[in-house]
């Protein structure tokens, strides 16, 4: 009897296949040979039928998404750091430190902006360092050419040539912050000081330099 | 699975194997009716299963650097679904003892019809697979549900063929008993 199951086995494996029709014989001449046979073949027609399953419509996209990201590139690192959006995380205690700091700010670049001619601007030199534009004017109306000369040009009288505007002529200066001695030179030859210098230097020739003071 | 299916499935691990993760996608597709299944069959439940099945994809894709093609793609991500639902099954409860076996074959002679209500065959048959010991289900689930040669099931469990054989014959005698007791079968 024992034999005669395991051919049935033999069967569902289909492993029978020379003598599949003696054992199929076997098992329809004998009833309860039979009914282990029916028995054995619905449970494994109930396997075969019923036993698929269909996984969740979004199985697919639900594994792509929690792959690993492949490893990215520096200048790819670079450009996620530059442009790619990020959340700020902040607290109170931040907001008012970031606030207090741009007051003071304020407050030490309009102190600073005090001390230039109101004409002034602050451009850099080249080395970085900043400077502050001075508008000098000077009223001759009847000059034919104005210059200015001073220690910021070595005195020298012809590298700053002044410009006529209605009778009053003016130049404007890059002037690093510091003290600055000069006089104008009318039509090449007559040495005139700065009416409206805020204060005067004696040069030594019975002349007075104004004097100028450039902060930033 | 022909041929053709085999060149075009050794592309795609190919370019996955090259840092082409979308290429991945065709293979999950392909794939995740068997890993769902085997997992829902060896476990009982949807969600579990659900999450072991993907989980088993992730795992295959952080090992697929190391596949080497010795055998099918399907076979190896077979026994690492199984693996994890081994896994499963040892932290969850301890599947049906030897004497409770011996039990349901005395009585389902006995009572043949008293739970012949018990609800729909589908459920009524994972409740048989859940009663059976986990290397009789393995078995039967890759035999008769992914209908699987006896080669390449030696291969995913590395079990002998005559061993599987008398896995599945226990196995089969086992559910139908199981079957007949929850009144599905006669």
């Amino acid at each position: 009897m024992k034999k005669d199951i395991t051919n049935i086995h033999r069967l569902l494996d289909g492993d029978a296949a020379g003598e599949k029709e003696a054992i199929i014989r076997q098992i329809q001449d004998d009833p309860v040979l039979r009914k282990e046979f029916d028995d054995l073949s619905a449970a494994v027609e109930l396997l075969e039928q019923e036993g698929r399953m269909q996984p969740p419509l979004a199985f697919t996209a639900s594994v792509m998404r929690k792959l690993p990201s492949p490893a990215e590139s520096l200048a790819g690192r670079l450009k996620r750091f530059l442009f790619g959006s990020r959340v700020l995380r902040w607290n109170m205690a931040a907001a008012l430190a970031i606030v207090l700091l741009t007051v003071v700010t304020t407050i030490l670049m309009m102190k600073q902006l005090t001390h230039l001619d109101p004409n002034s601007v602050s451009p850099a030199f080249p080395s970085g360092e900043q400077a502050a534009m001075v508008r000098l004017t000077f009223v001759a109306p009847d000059a034919r050419n104005v210059a200015v000369a001073g220690n910021f040009n070595k005195w020298r009288t012809d590298s700053h040539v002044m410009t006529r505007e209605n009778g009053t002529w003016t130049i404007t200066l890059p002037l690093k912050p510091g003290v600055y001695t000069y006089m104008f030179i009318v039509d090449n030859k007559q040495w005139v000081t700065d009416p409206h210098a805020e204060t005067y230097r004696d040069d030594g020739f019975g002349y007075q330099n104004a004097v100028l003071k450039v902060a930033i | 699975m022909d041929a053709l299916v085999q060149d075009d499935e050794h592309d795609i691990i190919k370019r996955c194997q090259d840092g082409d993760s979308d290429s991945y996608a065709v293979i999950v597709d392909r794939y995740q009716t068997l890993a769902y299944t085997v997992a829902c069959r060896m476990l009982g439940d949807a969600e579990t299963a659900n999450d072991i099945a993907q989980e088993s994809f992730l795992a295959a894709y952080e090992g697929l650097r190391h596949f080497r093609f010795g055998s099918k793609f399907s076979s190896w991500l077979t026994s690492i679904v199984l693996n994890k639902c081994r896994d499963h099954l040892r932290s969850r409860r301890p599947t049906v003892g030897i004497d409770e076996i011996a039990e349901i074959r005395e009585t389902r002679r006995r009572n043949p019809e008293q739970e012949a209500s018990a609800g729909e065959s589908a459920d009524a048959l994972q409740k048989a697979l859940d009663g059976l010991p986990t290397d009789y289900r393995e078995v039967l689930i890759l035999k008769h549900i992914e209908e699987l040669d006896y080669k390449s099931i030696s291969e995913i469990l590395g079990v002998s063929v005559a061993a599987l054989k008398v896995r599945a014959h226990r196995g089969r005698e086992l559910l139908r008993a199981l079957l007949e007791r929850s009144g599905v079968t006669p």
